[in-house]
């Protein structure tokens, strides 16, 4: 980590996983209103099912990365029925949703580690290429991969809610739960879509970076907090805001770390936040929200 | 009668109940370490039982050091116990626990400070630097707020590591010793049971005091809460500072207990028991932490007799009994109590309402006003979304009268009602309250300068007994400080009674005297208005507005609150009344107002608008016809009208990160 480069590199990637995290927790907020606390934990758990099925068991990439999806988005859908919905149905205020959210987290986390073991695994490479190197800058093609989805993925999000009727109706939700509900949108079964669409989101993002970041029980609610600034930063729950946010705190980040040492990558995580809580609590793209009360 | 209304009006946490609960703690506490320890040890395996199979009943020094690492665990938590009673949620309390054991630590170990002056030093510090996380994050909502407890958390534990040359880094700090002279380990007991009784005396008058009722009311309901004058980010503000320094007095108290801290001490899993301990307790209530701390302080030491890792299973014990409790036991166990009582034969509303007979009359004191108008407000416009809610509004309240508001549904009356209470801002326009430019000012503040409004539906909060709904307002003019009530010095603690009897009288006003200790949440929705009504009168308010203050009652019932609303006027106070009941506006009003599509389109006494035809037409799309004696509202109105209230409706929804949130 000694020239520029390489720290914008380093900033880049990390700051794709944030970005990708921060969409999961804005299409589940926008479309349910709750800020999902196992976000990080589903970003685990496709570390760690893509460390069973593709480290472990040797399964081909594609058919890993797709269980690992398809698990995250399961286990997103079965803590909408299971956590949130009865929280929201029982009338209980953010307190609910929050304590549900955070229960379930938990559950994943020590789930994962009783089940797999509580160690740290290494994670193969998806692409066996040569790293690349550019300007005493070094680069692999995970990184590359990595920027990319993220970039795809932001786009084809905002893409599907600017123009999609399915689009239209989660902005709506986002908008007024309860008059959407009025004109018709299913909004209970648009919420658990959503709920397994941010899942499916945080799972691959796990697998994509497991090889760079390794996959352990423990490394949840790390890239909860670093996606929760990288969206609160960008403006929850705005689409391109959280891609922005997430390479921002990335790349602040890559920055703090060269500075002052690897120890305080949170240390800057966590100044990112209470920076943005100071300055700009709506977000660089939020608008300041009318405060209806 | 008279017996019983003393006992009433005895603050609460002096009467016998309270006295016995205390007697028996302390009792608890003079049995000393090896006694205290054989009971809680047995209540604690008890617990665990089906886990380890096995029932402890010793009073040796693992117990007794068990036992002290409970008391330990107790004074963060009946901290934490004060952050859960405003509404919020710390995922990260190991944070301050953390500083004030490294704080002391480094003092004793390093400076060679004293213990005890180390020991407040780190209540002051984890106190500031809540204060200062607490200044931005509690802004918004209890998810960014319990982020920021998370971050701070993992910060503290990166710093515990990495900044060796100070904190030993991972391989920890030894030599922390306990202070003379409580220095055995089992004279360290009472220094613990001395702190900790002084603990739970300040968090119980804290609880019980004006800055608790301020807290459940922001809680309970932050609109209301504003509506009587709090501030709802002080409380919280309060709540957090407090709770960090209770924190940083348990993690000093522990640095001494175990003599030695490593980064390893302050694990998430410590951070979520905490929470826990709170939770199924129940969060406000006094006893609620105390019972959820002792069911659940030896499930970590049974997991590590029955497995290999013991941090992962009561982790994994800890999130689903969090799951449990948002199905089972939202509130804690301890609500169980509340809940006994719900089921328990009480007297019904109905038969309540017989013996009801509110009379406000005598209860006001004049307000006399030189000013010609006491709200005023001009010009206003604001765009709702899209919607162009209201165009150039003039209105202006005279002292002594009242003015009423009517239109069909989304005219804008009750946007207006916002602007001018201070929920909403105007895109153009001016606001003048006594004569003062309050446009920018907070609901909160124009409430403190005599403001009241009441609610479409009623705000109370519910779960406060009718007394403390009332009294929550009357704190609005107390004069002692929150020091002297937190220690409940003579003086302040005669305010109390005599805030007691205030709102006993005017509960009694209102017809609700004997409701006194009934929680506003199990009345009848006329006695809200009641009991609303009451609050207002409480806050001695120069102006109050009210929001559709008959929909949905009676007609017994709106003839008493006609009565009410008189006595009102006749105290000298100006009355905005936004009301459908037309008939009942019409007998009241001295002047009306009618908007349409956020216009005025006729103001004037009740006998000109009666048949003015630009209100004709807009009512019954009928012009040049008189209108009938009993004016109903155009059926299919319903609809609309529930968007009308769909700004307040915000307020409770469940995801409340209003300020973060944006439509794209």
């Amino acid at each position: 980590m000694q020239n520029v480069l390489q720290v914008i590199i380093a900033g880049l990637t990390s700051g794709a996983i944030y970005a990708l995290v921060a969409l999961s927790y804005n299409v589940i907020f926008g479309a349910s209103g709750v800020l999902n606390f196992a976000q990080g934990n589903l970003l685990m758990a496709g570390t760690m099912v893509g460390a069973g099925l593709y480290g472990q068991y040797r399964w081909p990439v594609l058919a890993a990365l797709a269980a690992s999806v398809a698990f995250g988005a399961l286990l997103a859908a079965v803590e909408e029925w299971l956590a949130v919905r009865p929280a929201l149905s029982r009338g209980q205020g953010a307190v609910g949703w929050v304590v549900a959210t955070l229960g379930f987290a938990i559950v994943l986390q020590a789930g994962f580690s009783i089940v797999m073991g509580p160690d740290s695994r290494a994670f193969p490479s998806i692409v066996n290429e040569a790293p690349h190197h550019v300007g005493g800058a070094v680069f692999s093609y995970e990184q590359v991969m990595l920027v990319t989805v993220a970039l795809g993925v932001g786009f084809v999000l905002d893409q599907f809610y600017r123009r999609t009727r399915l689009g239209w109706a989660l902005t709506a939700i986002a908008h007024d739960q309860e008059a959407a509900a009025m004109r018709g949108i299913p909004v209970a079964r648009l919420a658990r879509a959503a709920f397994a669409l941010g899942g499916a989101l945080a799972a691959l993002s796990g697998f994509l970076a497991a090889p760079l970041i390794g996959a352990a029980p423990t490394l949840g609610f790390g890239y909860a907090l670093a996606g929760f600034v990288a969206a609160a930063a960008g403006g929850i729950p705005d689409i391109r805001g959280a891609v922005l946010g997430g390479f921002a705190v990335g790349l602040i980040q890559a920055t703090g770390v060269w500075w002052f040492g690897a120890q305080y990558s949170n240390l800057v995580v966590f100044g990112v936040l209470i920076a943005v809580l100071s300055l700009r609590p709506q977000g660089l793209l939020g608008r300041r929200a009318v405060r209806m009360v | 009668m008279k017996a019983s209304n003393t006992e009433r009006l005895t603050p609460v946490g002096v009467g016998w109940r309270s006295w016995l609960m205390q007697g028996v703690l302390v009792a608890l506490l003079a049995l000393g370490p090896e006694r205290l320890a054989r009971v809680i040890s047995l209540v604690t395996s008890t617990v665990t039982f089906p886990l380890t199979r096995e029932i402890s009943v010793a009073g040796n020094r693992y117990e007794v050091f068990n036992l002290e690492l409970l008391m330990v665990y107790l004074i963060a938590v009946i901290g934490l116990n004060l952050l859960m009673q405003v509404g919020l949620l710390s995922v990260g309390h190991t944070a301050p626990f953390a500083v004030g054991a490294y704080f002391v630590g480094i003092a004793t170990v390093k400076y060679h400070w004293p213990f005890y002056g180390a020991l407040a030093a780190a209540a002051a510090v984890t106190g500031v630097l809540g204060l200062a996380l607490g200044i931005p994050s509690l802004r918004l909502g209890i998810f960014t707020f319990a982020m920021v407890t998370l971050g701070y958390a993992m910060v503290a534990m990166d710093l515990a590591n990495g900044w060796q040359s100070l904190t030993g880094g991972g391989e920890g700090l030894a030599g922390v010793t306990l202070p003379k002279p409580f220095d055995t380990p089992n004279t360290f007991y009472w220094l613990l049971a001395l702190v900790l009784a002084a603990t739970y005396v300040v968090a119980r008058n804290y609880i019980r005091s004006p800055l608790g009722r301020a807290a459940a009311a922001v809680s309970a309901n932050p609109v209301a809460a504003q509506s009587v004058g709090i501030n709802v980010h002080v409380p919280k503000l309060r709540a957090f500072a407090l709770a960090s320094a209770f924190a940083g007095v348990a993690g000093g108290l522990y640095a001494a207990l175990l003599g030695f801290i490593a980064p390893d001490s302050f694990t998430l899993d410590l951070a979520v028991l905490l929470v826990l301990m709170v939770l199924l307790g129940g969060g406000g209530t006094i006893a609620g932490p105390i019972v959820g701390a002792i069911i659940l302080f030896r499930i970590p030491l049974a997991a590590a007799k029955v497995t290999s890792q013991p941090g992962q299973w009561s982790l994994l014990i800890y999130g689903a009994v969090l799951l449990a409790s948002v199905h089972f036991f939202p509130r804690g166990i301890m609500s169980g109590w509340a809940a006994l009582r719900r089921w328990l034969p009480h007297e019904k509303a109905a038969e309540r309402l017989e013996r009801r007979r509110p009379e406000v009359r005598g209860m006001l004191e004049r307000v006399s006003l030189e000013l010609p108008s006491v709200l005023e407000v001009s010009g206003i416009s604001k765009n709702l979304s899209g919607v162009q809610a209201l165009r150039s509004i003039d209105l202006s309240l005279a002292p002594g009268t009242i003015h009423a508001l009517i239109g069909p549904n989304g005219s804008g009356k009750t946007t207006l009602l916002n602007i001018m209470s201070g929920y909403l801002e105007p895109d153009t326009g001016d606001v003048r309250l006594l004569g003062q430019d309050v446009r920018h000012w907070p609901v909160h503040r124009r409430a403190r300068l005599g403001l009241a409004r009441t609610f479409q539906t009623p705000y109370t909060f519910e779960d406060a007994t009718c007394r403390d709904n009332v009294l929550v307002a009357l704190d609005l003019h107390r004069r002692y400080d929150a020091v002297s009530n937190v220690l409940r010095l003579p003086p302040a603690f005669r305010e109390e009674r005599r805030q007691y009897k205030r709102a006993l009288t005017l509960l009694e006003a209102v017809g609700l005297g004997n409701e006194f200790t009934t929680p506003a949440g199990q009345l009848a929705p006329g006695e809200r208005r009641l009991l609303e009504l009451a609050r207002v009168l409480a806050l001695e308010p120069k102006v109050v507005l009210m929001d559709e203050p008959v929909a949905g009652l009676t007609s017994h019932e709106i003839d008493e609150f006609e009565g009410a609303i008189r006595a009102l006027r006749d105290a000298g106070i100006a009355v905005l009344l936004v009301e459908h009941h037309v008939d009942f506006v019409l007998r009241l009003a001295d002047t009306v107002t009618v908007m349409d599509f956020g216009k005025v389109i006729a103001r004037g006494d009740p006998e000109k608008v009666r048949v003015d035809p630009a209100v004709l037409s807009a009512y019954l799309g009928q012009p040049e016809e008189s209108l009938p004696d009993e004016l109903e509202l155009p059926v299919g109105a319903t609809a609309v009208e529930d968007e009308l209230e769909a700004p307040f409706r915000n307020a409770e929804a469940p995801a409340e990160e209003p300020e973060t949130s944006s439509s794209p």
